[in-house]
């Protein structure tokens, strides 16, 4: 089988990562923070060194301020559900995933404002437009840092810099960056960062995380046990505890740290060249066949890992089953919950074939698909 | 005299803070669980020997690490 659908979830993953979810399943799956005894200690070393590992490759100076969470949805809705009240405004683009298009709608039905400031066909924001669209009662700009569909990287840097400009925080989802593409948060003042684990970062799935800068307060939005202060009906004004009640995925967030650790010792630079160069091996491979419709922008230096396309007069759900079933290949087909940057670069409601190599597909992975596409629109009129 | 010294933080966040750094300057330590007549929102505290008592809160007031107490 070849995995072309790394920008849902990483696979496979690097060796230490299973490694160390087993090792810590296996010998310290006490309950971290909750008892003083030998392996819940163990348990507890285990997601501090996690956490000081995701704070060192991505150039945050006190990891406290790293929330784990389940995904990088449950961080997301922690930043807009924990900061935005009613008659608040946030900008937002037409490139974001439904993990943040949904909880602003619902936000909004509670009388917070949306406004969603569009990009071009190619998935391309502009800083300018974000920073027009903002207003005195504005509280958040809400950004991806890639789109999931078109993968057209975000000029952050000068986002961040209009929206500092006006004092507005910016939120940055970083689920199709974080790990290949660097985000030095600190040096780039990145206010709020949301991450999935199971991605670009080789944790398990059930891990992510929400960065917080010192700039920031949000209302905790789970509450319950943190095993500290457990007096008190209150949750902790400290962090991490303060938005962390509940078990933590312990396990899972030792792999994620194994997984830091791994594009650490491997040189993210490294990983981002090798997926880069597969992106423009295959968005040459699929230009050279007629009938395909590709997406976004043609240089893979300015795309995260996901080539979008789709085949004329074909169902993306058919292209899908038919690079499954006969030639052993994994994509994913449809609208990739972001009905909203497919109506942008004008594929909706028909969705998308998407392929997202990963670090480690090779070059032989990405002739294969190339064929099987093209086997399969040059048959198209036959079936 | 007690021939140990038991430093106590607020969090178990900086306690983990603490561990690291005492590990990278080498001075010998232990995690416990901290006494329970000591108010502070972590059930774990950090002894050392007495004898490293100075060197240790030099470290930590070095290393910006907030100390609730000392015993």
């Amino acid at each position: 089988m070849i995995y072309l659908d790394n920008a849902a979830t990483s696979h496979p993953k690097p060796e230490a990562v299973y490694r160390r979810v087993d090792d810590v399943l296996r010998n310290f799956s006490a309950n971290p923070g909750r008892s003083g005894h030998g392996m819940a200690v163990e348990a507890d070393r285990v997601i501090f060194d996690a956490r000081e590992s995701l704070a060192t490759l991505f150039g945050i100076k006190h990891s406290d301020r790293i929330i784990f969470t389940p995904n990088a949805t449950a961080a997301l809705n922690l930043a807009l559900k924990g900061l935005l009240k009613p008659g608040d405004h946030c900008v937002t683009t037409s490139m974001e995933h439904n993990s943040v298009t949904r909880p602003l709608k619902f936000l909004s039905q509670l009388g917070v404002e949306v406004t969603k400031v569009g990009a071009t066909a190619e998935g391309i924001l502009n800083a300018a437009d974000i920073a027009s669209a903002i207003k005195p009662n504005t509280k958040l700009v809400a950004v991806t840092h890639a789109s999931n569909v078109i993968g057209t990287i975000t000029p952050i840097e000068e986002i961040i810099k209009a929206a500092h400009e006006k004092g507005v925080p910016v939120l940055l989802d970083a689920a199709q960056t974080a790990g290949p593409v660097g985000i030095d948060v600190e040096g780039l003042g990145v206010d709020l960062l949301a991450c999935p684990g199971h991605k670009g970062l080789y944790g398990p799935q059930g891990t992510g995380f929400l960065y917080i800068s010192h700039d920031v307060r949000l209302k905790p939005i789970i509450f319950g046990g943190t095993g500290s202060r457990s007096d008190t009906e209150i949750m902790p004004d400290f962090l991490p505890d303060r938005y962390e009640a509940g078990t933590l995925n312990t396990p899972g967030i030792a792999g994620l740290g194994a997984g830091a650790e791994f594009i650490m010792s491997e040189g993210m630079d490294r990983i981002r060249a090798h997926e880069a160069g597969l992106c423009g091996q295959l968005i040459d491979g699929l230009s050279g066949i007629a009938g395909i419709k590709l997406y976004g922008v043609m240089d893979a230096g300015r795309r995260a890992s996901v080539v979008a396309f789709n085949i004329d007069g074909m169902d993306p759900a058919a292209v899908g089953d038919r690079l499954d079933s006969e030639f052993g290949i994994a994509v994913r087909v449809g609208i990739h919950c972001a009905p909203d940057a497919h109506r942008t670069m004008g594929s909706f409601p028909k969705g998308a074939i998407r392929m997202s190599p990963g670090y480690f597909n090779t070059p032989g992975d990405i002739v294969t698909a190339v064929e099987a596409v093209r086997a399969i629109a040059g048959a198209k009129g036959q079936r | 005299m007690s021939e140990h010294k038991i430093f106590v933080f607020k969090t178990t966040y900086v306690t983990f803070k603490a561990e690291r750094a005492l590990k990278k300057a080498g001075i010998p330590y232990k995690i416990v669980t901290k006494p329970r007549d000591i108010s502070s929102d972590c059930g774990l505290a950090v002894r050392v020997d007495a004898g490293d008592e100075a060197a240790t809160a030099s470290l930590l007031a070095e290393s910006g690490i907030e100390t609730l107490g000392v015993w």
